[in-house]
């Protein structure tokens, strides 16, 4: 019996130290490597969200198709970044969308656009569909646009599952 | 539907071994005899569908939730390497034959790259807990399928007039790369 | 044995990848460019350098019953520490190495020379058995994909792998009659298993001479 618990405690000796030394080792690359990840979207993420720090947030995205990745802004909000084929199967619709703490989309940002169609599929980039979607409740109806159904569902359809990943971890 | 293009996709399309090189020891070393290759399939889809199940809550629920995803990889490994030796101790008892014929390969199935390369591309392609679990499945069941057909190929080829500098491994890898061939010719299908 | 001979072992008479046959599969993976053939190699040198190290300084103290286990954390451990360095300092050679990086824990080679040479021998001996099995390596995944990426995209190119943007050389030789099929999966094994044959007839033809003598 003893032996076992000796080799026992020697293992977890052995798994304490490893992992110390990753977290150490984590702690010292992993702002690095937020850095980067953050640096290919701040422009865009200070748009919607100027003067705030950001950082990337470790969360479950598997239900919630769409979403890339999380960004929290501070304590204002989170911006979340997602990618969805519209009306062109080879190449999505990436944007930004901002939602804010007190329940209102703050911004939205498409950063690109050029597998749809212009003047049909490109107006889910159009100053009036960003109008009707900034400002709106977070999880609100917003209409789709008619002549670009498509795209115009497939991003609203990933607007509401930030919405939906909104509630279930951030409220 | 999504659910079956996936499972197609992995066993056949993707398979790991001729697309992405997962599993090439146990191809090379276990393969000349079909029964043993069979037996080594079934070891590996046990191990392989228990540990993406696994490996998927400890990343979700415990990883995750404690922001420590960097103990992934030890936590992976560790869990593959319990799974194995659970799986040594129960053919050790209950048929100790298959136990002997496979060898050194069966306690070789935790650095099987196939293992640890499913869990974690379970987790880099983002996979629910059910597509995970498919591909648990579909994985380690086309790795039995190539090294089921590689033996019997094998097997040909021992008897066959191969050239002395090709005899052995040389014409085994020629066999996989033409298997490999075979299976670009359906990877448009998914 | 000589000090020298530990360290010229690994590189030709026991080639962790021509001879031995361990760690195939990282070796058809990456070897689709000089670039990460380099990369790789120095990342495998480095885990086996320190794995042996470490392995040798304890192997009085760990328990022989688990003694595999260990080394596995240890090597786990080493594994996601230059993973997690190669995403912070080399991005570019981190995004096209992909799932190989991680995949070093189950590189047979570095679990394969922790059991069988450091777990028994001192600590500069280790050293120079994981140097040279490491040199062994990086020679083995140079010649590999020299030829893979020769014949599949007819030129050969080569970039500092600590900074992609670096080009070292980039020569085109005969873009037009590139074999593309040798950037993919099926070109790997048809070049590697030609490759282990031309050693073959080597060691044959030397073995003929040698009995003819």
């Amino acid at each position: 019996m003893s032996k076992i618990i000796k080799l026992t405690v020697f293992l977890a000796i052995v798994a304490g130290i490893s992992g110390g030394v990753m977290s150490f080792v984590y702690s010292q690359t992993n702002p690095i490597i937020q850095e980067a990840a953050i640096a290919t979207v701040k422009e865009s993420l200070e748009e919607i969200y100027p003067g705030e720090e950001f950082s990337e947030e470790s969360t479950d995205l598997t239900d919630y198709e769409g979403i890339e990745a999380v960004y929290k802004a501070g304590d204002a909000g989170y911006v979340y970044e997602c990618s969805v084929y519209g009306y062109s199967s080879s190449t999505p619709i990436t944007f930004l969308i901002g939602l804010d703490n007190d329940g209102t989309y703050k911004g939205y940002i498409v950063t690109d656009l050029s597998g749809e169609t212009k003047g049909l599929g490109s107006q889910v980039g159009d100053d009036a569909f960003v109008s009707s979607v900034v400002g709106s409740d977070i999880g609100s109806d917003i209409d789709t646009i008619s002549g670009a159904t498509i795209s115009s569902s497939a991003v609203l359809g990933v607007i509401d599952n930030c919405a939906a990943h909104f509630a279930d971890n951030y409220e | 539907m999504e659910l079956i293009g996936l499972f197609v996709s992995l066993t056949f399309v993707n398979n790991v071994v001729l697309s992405k090189f997962y599993a090439i020891c146990p191809l090379m070393g276990l393969s000349k005899k079909p029964q043993n290759a069979l037996n080594m399939g079934l070891a590996v889809t046990f191990v392989i569908f228990v540990a993406s199940i696994v490996t998927y809550f400890i990343y979700y629920y415990v990883l995750v939730p404690l922001e420590i995803t960097y103990l992934d990889l030890i936590t992976f490994i560790l869990v593959i390497a319990s799974l194995v030796q659970f799986v040594e101790m129960f053919l050790k008892k209950t048929s100790p034959e298959i136990y002997k014929s496979m060898g050194v390969y069966l306690p070789l199935i935790t650095t099987n790259c196939a293992v640890l390369g499913v869990a974690l591309d379970n987790i880099s392609a983002g996979y629910t807990l059910i597509e995970a679990a498919v591909a648990g499945l579909a994985v380690p069941i086309g790795f039995a399928i190539v090294i089921y057909v590689f033996a019997t190929i094998r097997e040909r080829l021992d008897i066959a007039d191969v050239p002395e500098s090709f005899e052995g491994a040389p014409i085994a890898l020629i066999t996989a790369g033409i298997m490999a061939c075979a299976i670009m010719g359906i990877a448009g299908i998914v | 044995m000589k000090k020298f001979d530990i360290f010229k072992k690994g590189i030709f008479a026991e080639n962790p990848i021509f001879v031995l046959q361990l760690g195939l599969c990282s070796a058809l993976a990456i070897t689709t460019s000089l670039t990460n053939a380099v990369g790789m190699g120095i990342a495998v040198i480095c885990v086996l350098i320190m794995s042996n190290t470490i392995i040798s300084l304890l192997r009085k103290i760990i328990p022989n019953e688990i003694r595999i286990p260990v080394y596995i954390v240890i090597i786990a451990t080493l594994v996601k520490c230059v993973q997690m360095i190669m995403n912070a300092y080399t991005p570019e050679l981190y995004d096209s190495l992909g799932v190989s990086i991680p995949l070093i824990v189950v590189n047979c080679i570095i679990l394969g020379r922790a059991e069988a040479f450091a777990s028994k021998n001192g600590v500069l001996d280790s050293i120079l058995d994981a140097l040279g099995m490491g040199v062994g390596y990086l020679f083995a995944v140079l010649v590999i994909s020299f030829v893979r990426q020769l014949i599949g995209t007819g030129g050969i190119s080569l970039y500092n792998p600590l900074d992609a943007t670096q080009v070292i050389f980039n020569i085109e030789l005969f873009p037009d009659y590139a074999i593309g099929i040798f950037t993919q999966s099926a070109g790997a094994f048809i070049a590697l298993g030609c490759i282990l044959a031309f050693i073959q007839y080597l060691k044959v033809r030397k073995a003929k001479k040698a009995s003819v003598k």
